[in-house]
């Protein structure tokens, strides 16, 4: 699904991300580990096309993200705050990102209820904007609003951090669920190692720009983590 | 305490990032404020002179007087726009132990810092100068200077109290425009002269010194009622509520939806601009500027100079396409990674912005309609900048917003200059540049109405090719989206 060769992204030349070879395949739980500073956020803008490679390309089923819109129409993504816009209420945000992929309004209503558990009360409040929300709940409203529309190919990064317990667990159920119900390709950052274990079968390190270590279905996948991140 | 409080206010300010981060457009600022306040200074020293030319059977302090209600009157509008009011910066100090009272009377006091309460200053003191002596004595223009000055905090606390309890709906200003209007129509035509209450009303500062009375007890009792308000109302809950209200109330735009696409982005658009400070006071700010007209279309010199009437013109018609137009894109700055992630098309997306610089010209240019009255030449002309306006400036404008890179504050107020930097300006130099290029040659070797009509055929050459020149905006932008985006996420 995702295929990324020669991969290199440096800023003032000073290298932040260097991937020669790394292939995703449809339906894999892709989960990205590593310190601040190792290129979690540098890798998942380059697979967005948000920002320019040096050198390299990341191919979308089959096509390289830059100079296709193809990617769009199948691609979730939650990054940062950054991709919440700030003056619309949750409700008007779902129905603006539902235009854009054809969907009428009962519709994205429709989706979304199953969200409801995440989304409790107030991040579906009808009338505040999203700036207003605090920063957990505008959290969910990004994660739910790259969910509703089932895309094939989901990009996350850290959807765990700053979230209250119950959310976590929450999302981590729904992570597995939408896996069992439409598989899609889940690219996942996180600092919880245990929360990453849970839903990835494949959990990759990145240090200083680098992956080190591939680790795919093993039982002691969070053992070997621990192990390496510790001090 | 209070000292305490306002050096941290101070201190504040001082080490605020955009302070420091940009010397030389403060340097810049700073020139503008200087010059301006030379200018008032100057208007000031020569008002006698001024406005003896004009009606010169007349006495000038007696017509300066006649002027002042109506000044304070445009001064209320302006603040229950523009003043801010100080509220959540108090926040960290709520729960130390610090008296209630004192933070109110502290929190009243910032409004005495408003740079409304001292730019008229720049004119009435040089025109007490010249006048002192005259007709009444000197220490007389002190306490004249002094009466104003009580009006103009009255003012302040008015407008404070309104924004406090969150009564600044719209209507109210719109209401307090009309009124202003129709009492200058009232006078115009003299069936009722509020210029006469004015003058009488500050003449009598000049004569009776007793009559300070009168501003001072109405500015004790506003402060007063401000006071007690502000003093049952100090919690942080009652502070948000009213510093901030910010309730979605924007249903009526779905019609928009039967317009396809472009329909989508047009809807985001009118709620960016309707839910953000900056943008939304850009709306009453663009409307003030049309009151304007009285002053430079009323005159007969001003009629007969038709490169200014297209200079006016563009900036009347334009105003808020300028302000929307010079940070176009850069608006949505706190989001544009999720407009380049989702499958939304440029081009249409571009269009959008086009559409609203389009509707907005109309409606200025509508508005503007009534003061062909005076002068049938200001509607050829305005109809000329019109078209211009949207034709090629609108272009242009969208043009030079592809190559913004800075984050752009949407809370800050309309005034802000955040974000400004000579590049703007010249940028909207050039939006009044570029029809008086095509206009002065044509007048110059034909005539002027050959000129005004020239700069609508401009106009109407870039209407007739926006398709194509949409296309290469969006292109472009496609071209340069990472920079613009790099720069967007960059924090202040």
């Amino acid at each position: 699904m995702i295929q990324v060769k020669d991969l290199v992204k440096s800023y003032n030349g000073k290298v932040v991300l260097d991937i020669p070879e790394l292939t995703i395949p449809k339906g894999e739980c892709f989960g990205l580990v590593g310190n601040n500073g190792a290129g979690k956020t540098t890798f998942f803008r380059l697979v967005l096309d948000l920002i320019r490679a040096d050198s390299g390309v990341v191919k979308s089923r089959g096509l390289d993200v830059k100079g296709s819109e193809e990617w769009k129409s199948y691609t979730g993504s939650f990054l940062d705050e950054g991709f919440l816009i700030g003056f619309l209420t949750p409700a008007e945000y779902y129905e603006f990102l539902g235009k854009l992929s054809n969907k009428t309004k009962p519709e994205v209503y429709m989706e979304l209820e199953r969200y409801n558990g995440l989304l409790n009360g107030e991040a579906v409040d009808e009338k505040k904007f999203i700036r207003k929300l605090s920063r957990g709940n505008q959290k969910k409203v990004g994660i739910v609003a790259a969910l509703f529309t089932k895309p094939e190919v989901l990009v996350l990064d850290e959807p765990f951090a700053n979230l209250d317990p119950t959310s976590v667990s929450r999302l981590i159920k729904m992570l597995n669920g939408i896996k069992k119900e439409w598989n899609p390709t889940m690219l996942i950052s996180s600092h919880n190692l245990n929360h990453i274990s849970e839903v990835c079968e494949r959990i990759d390190i990145l240090e200083e720009g680098k992956i080190i270590r591939d680790i795919k279905d093993n039982p002691n996948a969070l053992r070997d983590l621990e192990d390496y991140f510790a001090v | 305490m209070i000292k305490e409080l306002i050096i941290h206010q101070w201190k504040s300010t001082l080490r605020s990032p955009n302070l420091s981060r940009d010397r030389r457009s403060n340097i810049f600022i700073g020139i503008l404020i200087f010059i301006t306040i030379l200018n008032f200074f100057f208007l000031g020293l020569f008002m006698n002179d001024l406005l003896l030319e004009f009606y010169p059977d007349k006495n000038p302090v007696t017509l300066f007087n006649g002027f002042i209600v109506y000044y304070l009157m445009v001064d209320l509008f302006l603040r229950l726009m523009l003043q801010a009011v100080p509220g959540m910066s108090i926040q960290p100090y709520l729960h130390l132990n610090i008296r209630r009272a004192t933070l109110s009377h502290y929190l009243l006091m910032k409004s005495l810092g408003s740079v409304f309460n001292y730019l008229p200053f720049a004119i009435i003191i040089p025109f007490a100068l010249t006048n002192a002596g005259n007709q009444s004595p000197s220490y007389y223009w002190t306490i004249w200077i002094f009466g104003i000055y009580l009006f103009l905090l009255f003012n302040a606390y008015l407008a404070v109290l309104f924004k406090r309890r969150a009564l600044d709906k719209p209507i109210l200003e719109i209401i307090l425009g009309l009124v202003i209007l129709m009492l200058g129509l009232l006078d115009y035509y003299g069936i009722y002269s509020l210029t006469n209450l004015s003058a009488s009303l500050f003449a009598n500062l000049l004569s009776n010194p007793l009559f300070l009375l009168l501003p001072m007890t109405i500015l004790v009792l506003m402060y007063g009622i401000n006071f007690q308000w502000l003093r049952g109302a100090l919690s942080l809950e009652q502070m948000e509520r009213s510093s901030r209200r910010e309730r979605s109330s924007l249903k009526g735009f779905d019609f928009l939806d039967k317009w396809g696409e472009i329909g989508i982005y047009l809807q985001l658009e009118l709620k960016l601009i309707l839910r953000n400070k900056r943008l939304k006071q850009a709306i009453p700010g663009s409307l003030a500027m049309l009151l304007l007209g009285f002053v430079i279309y009323g005159y007969e010199e001003y009629q007969n100079m038709t490169f200014f009437l297209i200079y006016m013109g563009i900036i009347f018609i334009g105003m808020f396409m300028v302000y929307y137009g010079q940070f176009v894109l850069a608006w949505e700055s706190h989001y544009f990674d999720k407009i380049l992630t989702e499958k939304i098309d440029l081009l249409q997306y571009i269009k959008a912005k086009y559409r609203i610089m389009q509707f907005s010209c109309l409606i200025l240019y509508i508005l503007l309609l009534p003061y062909a009255l005076f002068d049938g030449m200001i509607l050829y002309v305005n109809s000329a900048v019109l078209i211009f306006n949207i034709g090629i400036n609108a272009t242009y404008l969208l043009w030079t917003g592809t190559s913004n890179r800075e984050r752009i504050d949407l809370d800050a107020s309309y005034f802000t200059w955040q974000g400004k930097k000579g590049r703007q300006i010249a940028i909207v130099f050039m939006l009044i540049i570029f029809p008086l290029l095509v206009y002065l040659p044509v007048k110059l070797i034909l005539n002027e109405y050959a000129g005004i009509v020239a700069v609508g055929i401009a106009g109407l050459i870039g209407l007739l090719l926006s398709q194509t020149l949409l296309e290469k905006i969006a292109k472009k932008l496609e071209r340069i989206k990472y920079e613009m985006a790099d720069g967007f996420r960059e924090r202040f």
